[in-house]
């Protein structure tokens, strides 16, 4: 009886053939499971050279819900129409005030510059983008954006939006680039206080930041600006980080300026750095 | 007589297996960001794989399986193979006995599943602290996730109903 089972089993009907592709769909997943473990920098590799692959068809799909969030936004600037006229008013005057500041700096600048005989400094560009990917999780939060390699974008560029910084690339390829964001927990950037100009590092809780390696003795303010610093010649200078604030336990955190929810475009810049970070280093 | 002409109907409904669960996958990995700041990851192209298996598993090949799964897991930051892994667990559960994770009865079908999506959810993370030792477990989003995953259940079941109906009268 049960040789006549064995033979039933390895009778090559329609049914095996399926049992065995079952078989080993199982069990190659099994393997990639284990091998995963080895392999996370080739694992990463492939991940981010199929998405550069398919980045195009992410950016059509996100077609309807740009059209969506466009619409949102008509809607709510034809309902609130007075309101944001006052404040565009407002906010119009005030510029004018600041840019007048601006132009007397600039003059100042420049005779400075001359007095000191000092060289120009590089020119950044900024390249506007979109975030085509997103598979953040409970565990990290990274994105993609569609610009990479062909719009000379670099590893450790910085990525914000209007509201301030978002976070870095770590990688890039041909069409799209990598993004680590802010409060991703791998996260480290070099960061100061606006205003009383202390230097420290603010690390990702997904939720705020964590402030790492503050001096010792030195005393930062609530609700004060946190803006990145250009420490070591590997961060863009002067983009806004957030503003610091306690938690619930009455440790000082830094609240993130900008979200990856404000908009699906962000901007990144290309710029000759100070100096080149290693790849590993990222990491 | 043999009717050769292309039919574009059957086509699609023959095809819906695979093309729902492209479609969701592409869904999950885009940033819409429709809800304000509110922003979570969905995980409607797993439950769309684990309702096709669990209504009709002859419904998609384990080699289908496996490029549908690594595509899920390529684009959702899983580790590779762990999407396929639970796939073809229960697609050997339904071989074994079609009502084992389908019943007639809605509510057991959907206990089921709540109890499996957890199930996933935790090993994902377990999975995770044991690669990153410096992981940091968010609960609220955790609860999230789940919770999204629970309330999209039965609108996708309703999807995947609808086409499996089609798809068995047309091979029929």
């Amino acid at each position: 009886m049960r040789k006549r089972s064995l033979s039933r089993f390895l009778k090559p009907t329609q049914l095996n053939y399926e049992f065995v592709e079952r078989f080993l769909v199982l069990l190659i997943s099994m393997i990639f499971l284990i091998v995963n473990f080895n392999y996370k920098e080739e694992q990463r590799y492939l991940r981010n050279y199929v998405i550069d692959f398919f980045s195009p068809i992410n950016i059509v799909f996100m077609i309807p819900g740009t059209q969506i969030n466009n619409l949102r936004a008509w809607i709510n600037n034809m309902v609130n129409l007075k309101e944001i006229n006052f404040e565009l008013k407002n906010e119009l005057l005030e510029m004018k005030n600041v840019l007048n500041e601006f132009y007397q700096l600039k003059v100042e600048n420049e005779e400075l510059k001359s007095l000191l005989n000092l060289q120009i400094p590089q020119t950044t560009n900024k390249v506007v983008s979109r975030i085509i990917l997103d598979p953040s999780d409970i565990h990290s939060s990274r994105v993609f954006i569609d610009v990479g390699l062909n719009e000379n974008i670099q590893v450790n560029s910085p990525v914000f939006n209007e509201n301030g910084l978002l976070g870095r690339v770590i990688d890039v390829r041909k069409k799209s680039s990598e993004v680590l964001m802010l409060i991703d927990p791998k996260s480290s950037v070099p960061v100061m206080t606006d205003t009383t100009k202390i230097k420290f590092f603010v690390e990702g809780d997904i939720n705020n930041l964590i402030i790492k390696h503050l001096p010792e003795n030195s005393i930062i303010y609530e609700n004060e600006l946190v803006i990145s610093t250009d420490v070591s010649g590997y961060f863009k200078q002067g983009i806004i980080v957030g503003k610091v604030l306690k938690d619930k336990t009455g440790k000082y955190v830094v609240l993130p300026s900008a979200k990856k929810t404000d908009s699906v475009y962000v901007m990144t810049v290309n710029y000759e750095m100070k100096k080149k970070l290693p790849l590993e280093k990222l990491e | 007589m043999i009717d050769n002409s292309f039919n574009l109907r059957k086509f699609l409904i023959i095809t819906s297996p695979l093309s729902t669960t492209i479609f969701f996958i592409i869904i999950d990995s885009v940033p819409f960001y429709l809800l304000g700041d509110f922003a979570t990851k969905t995980q409607l192209s797993f439950i769309i794989a684990y309702l096709w298996i669990c209504l009709n598993p002859e419904s998609i090949r384990p080699l289908f399986l496996l490029i549908l799964g690594l595509l899920i897991d390529i684009l959702n930051d899983f580790y590779f193979g762990f999407t396929t892994f639970f796939l073809s667990l229960i697609l050997f559960i339904q071989k074994k006995d079609n009502t084992l994770l389908n019943s007639v009865d809605f509510k057991i079908t959907y206990i089921k599943f709540s109890v499996f999506i957890i199930l996933i959810n935790i090993f994902s993370s377990i999975l995770e602290m044991f690669s990153e030792i410096d992981m940091i477990f968010n609960t609220k989003n955790f609860i999230i996730i789940n919770l999204v995953s629970l309330i999209a259940f039965p609108f996708l079941f309703l999807i995947v109903r609808y086409y499996n109906k089609r798809l068995k009268i047309y091979v029929e």
